[in-house]
């Protein structure tokens, strides 16, 4: 059996952004390439 | 400081990932307050999602890291490089050892690039995740 992927572990995930808009994060990769950065903090 | 200084690598190259017709996103926790201040204090325009509960860490298994590797070696590097470039270490947020990792996507649930930070200051350099991006 393959391992999910990253992409596909993290694409049903919904988090709000920064104004509280939620977002899916596989939207972001659906029909474009994405950059996706974990940040460890906002330090 | 490390994210901060990642933060700018990957602003000053937002163009050039926008002409290639990728998006861009971080994902931070902390609280929504904590993220707006760090949006305005970074001038980043792309988006930045919270994850207060660490959902998305979780699901791919993000590193931690722990007092030990304050001592390490590469972290005085990385140290000394972030100050170099005029980045400072500010508040840190609830989780301090909660270790970062990027990654490059898509079309679809395809994995192009992936960097898992080992330690502080462990970032993906921004030439490898431009050379993942389709051309």
């Amino acid at each position: 059996m393959t391992a999910a992927s990253f992409s596909a572990k993290l694409s049903e995930i919904v988090l709000p952004d920064a104004d509280e808009r939620p977002v899916r994060l596989g939207s972001l990769w659906e029909s474009q390439p994405a950059v996706i950065v974990f940040l460890r903090h906002y330090g | 400081m490390f994210c901060r200084e990642h933060v700018a690598q990957l602003r000053e190259h937002q163009s050039e990932i926008k002409a290639s017709g990728a998006n861009l996103a971080a994902i931070g926790m902390g609280d929504f307050h904590y993220a707006r201040a760090f949006r305005e204090e970074t001038g980043i325009s792309f988006p930045l999602l919270i994850d207060i509960e660490r959902t998305a860490y979780r699901a791919v298994e993000l590193k931690s890291a722990n007092l030990l590797h304050l001592l390490r070696r590469d972290n005085a590097v990385a140290r000394k490089r972030a100050n170099a470039a005029g980045h400072r270490q500010h508040k840190l947020g609830e989780n301090p050892f909660q270790l970062g990792a990027s990654f490059v996507f898509g079309p679809g649930n395809v994995d192009r690039f992936t960097h898992i930070s080992e330690t502080f200051g462990d970032n993906a350099s921004v030439s490898d995740v431009l050379s993942a991006l389709p051309r």
